[in-house]
């Protein structure tokens, strides 16, 4: 009992990380049907964004609290950036000329990331210590500080994003231009800027992802973002794409399959499992845990 | 009779389709507009010209004088033109209220949406009754309600709209070409695109008849409902 308890608190706290990256994947997909699978390298270069801004802010040196919150919020707004430029740059411009050449735009764009990186910083870097652990035992379970730190932020971005499309005229400026593009454009609506929006939304996210992923496991690398952003795809996929809910459902429930298979099997089996899941999905339910084909009335 | 919204010349192409050929129109401040033509004469295409939908390739459109022919859609929506789409085209997974806020997008003046508001939920009060609902819930009739209310949010000189009549019940659409006429009569500019041409040139001012991609016939309404070559094309003999 006590190993399962456990094993559920390491899988939340790994699939809240995967449901930050996922969150950007599905919106993206909402909106444009496109998988953005650049997206991993957006949470790649948040983690150079993080080290390079710690070593700047000296935070890298002498960690406080306030620092360490500063540097994740400017690691969010670069990340944010980022992903809007890639979309301005790479994919508005592909956006009239089909979806496949959409989808080898960020493969491209995923790769050249890649490469910039590698050739600029080089691999596995180490990162700073930011955040003293604590762990604490409860009835058994070993319950870290860094496991409450990823469900706090976690949380409170989950709130964050679910007022921003809830509440807010750009919400639904986003969700009406994921039904129709034209429909939303007779609205007034400036849907370039909505699509610039949703990627720099996602990117924020991943963003924050990637910040409690370093402060996790401290070293960053140009291919770091290849396995996490994979799952996050498989998530999200899992869930239903375009779904922003499915795909933190999803993602919760791909991190506790993994830590269960780890904790029961063997940690050998636990990528296996995830993308098996993701083909056990596409077989019989293509359409993911949440999504639905909705009809349309005429 | 100044025009406010005026089109002339207009070539739009899709691919290499020449769908628009040379038309020319001018809708009258404070009149109905008709446009009559068979499917594919180019109504629709017109309407999605005149919202920046499709770019023309040469032609002038001007609202108030100021050229907005290519501009961005949001832009002309700016300018005071806004259209309740063929196929109506509301948004399904957002609630009614939500589809008349997005109406309202491009403006910032809260006490006047909150009257807008008020207004259109008086001229169609069966969507006040359903304002937490799903649009996609609604049926054809409330949707067509609803898609012209949303148009309606922005307060817009010229309405566009496009096929209001198409698959609702002849009560139904009664009651909706009513409306345009109390809509049109408050002092909104209306261009109506309608299959059904004896209801559109009925509450019209002035018709014109669009034929694969040009301009045949612009006359009053009421001229055009006695024109014999009129009534044997479109009205049925």
């Amino acid at each position: 009992m006590t190993l399962f308890i456990q094993q559920v608190v390491n899988g939340l706290s790994l699939g809240a990380i995967y449901a930050l990256i996922a969150l950007g994947y599905t919106m993206v997909y909402g909106t444009l049907q496109m998988i953005n699978f650049a997206h991993s390298e957006v949470f790649m270069m948040g983690g150079f964004f993080a080290l390079l801004l710690a070593r700047a802010t000296g935070v890298a040196e002498n960690p406080t609290l306030a620092g360490v919150a500063l540097v994740a919020v400017a690691t969010m707004a670069s990340c944010a950036l980022l992903g809007a430029a890639i979309e301005r740059l790479a994919y508005r411009p592909m956006r009239k000329s089909g979806r496949l050449n959409l989808l080898i735009t960020a493969i491209g764009m995923s790769l050249l990331l890649q490469n910039s990186a590698l050739l600029v910083w080089g691999t596995n870097v180490p990162f700073p210590d930011l955040l003293p652990r604590h762990t604490w035992n409860v009835a058994g379970v070993t319950l870290s500080s860094n496991n409450l730190l990823v469900f706090g932020v976690t949380i409170a971005l989950m709130i964050g994003l679910h007022h921003v499309v809830e509440r807010t005229q750009m919400g639904r400026a986003m969700r009406a231009v994921a039904v129709s593009r034209d429909a939303a454009a007779l609205m007034g609506i400036p849907v370039d800027r909505v699509i610039a929006f949703t990627f720099a939304l996602g990117s924020a996210l991943a963003g924050a992802a990637s910040m409690l992923w370093v402060i996790d496991n401290p070293r960053v690398d140009p291919f770091m973002g290849t396995m996490p952003g994979l799952k996050a795809f498989v998530a999200a996929v899992l869930g239903g794409i375009g779904s922003i809910p499915g795909a933190v459902a999803g993602a919760l429930l791909l991190g506790l399959c993994e830590t269960m298979v780890s904790g029961y099997l063997s940690s050998t089996w636990r990528d296996a499992v995830a993308f098996m899941l993701l083909i056990v999905i596409l077989l019989y339910r293509p359409a993911g845990l949440l999504g639905k084909n909705v009809a349309e009335k005429v | 009779m100044s025009a406010a919204l005026q089109v002339r010349d207009l070539n739009v192409y899709y691919g290499q389709i020449h769908a628009l050929r040379g038309v020319s129109i001018d809708v009258a401040e404070g009149q109905i507009t008709t446009l009559l033509g068979a499917n594919g004469a180019g109504k629709t295409t017109l309407l999605r010209t005149i919202s920046g939908l499709l770019s023309p390739r040469s032609g002038h459109i001007r609202i108030a004088g100021e050229e907005i022919a290519g501009m961005e859609p949001h832009l002309i929506v700016r300018r005071g033109i806004s259209q309740s789409p063929e196929g109506r085209q509301v948004f399904p997974n957002l609630t009614v209220l939500e589809n008349l806020q997005l109406g309202a997008y491009t403006r910032s003046d809260t006490a006047g949406i909150k009257a807008d508001l008020k207004h259109v939920l008086e001229l169609w009060p069966r969507l006040g009754e359903r304002l937490a609902q799903q649009a996609g819930t609604l049926s054809g009739g409330e949707q067509q309600m609803l898609a012209m209310a949303r148009a309606m949010m922005a307060r817009p000189k010229v309405l566009l709209l496009d096929e209001p009549s198409l698959g609702l019940a002849p009560v139904i659409v009664a009651g909706i070409f009513e409306t345009i006429r109390a809509i049109n009569a408050a002092g909104t500019t209306v261009l109506l695109v309608e299959q059904n041409a004896h209801l559109a040139l009925k509450i019209a001012h002035v018709g014109y008849v669009l034929e694969t991609g040009t301009i045949q016939k612009c006359a009053p309404a009421a001229d055009l409902l006695a024109d014999p070559s009129i009534r044997e094309a479109y009205l049925g003999g």
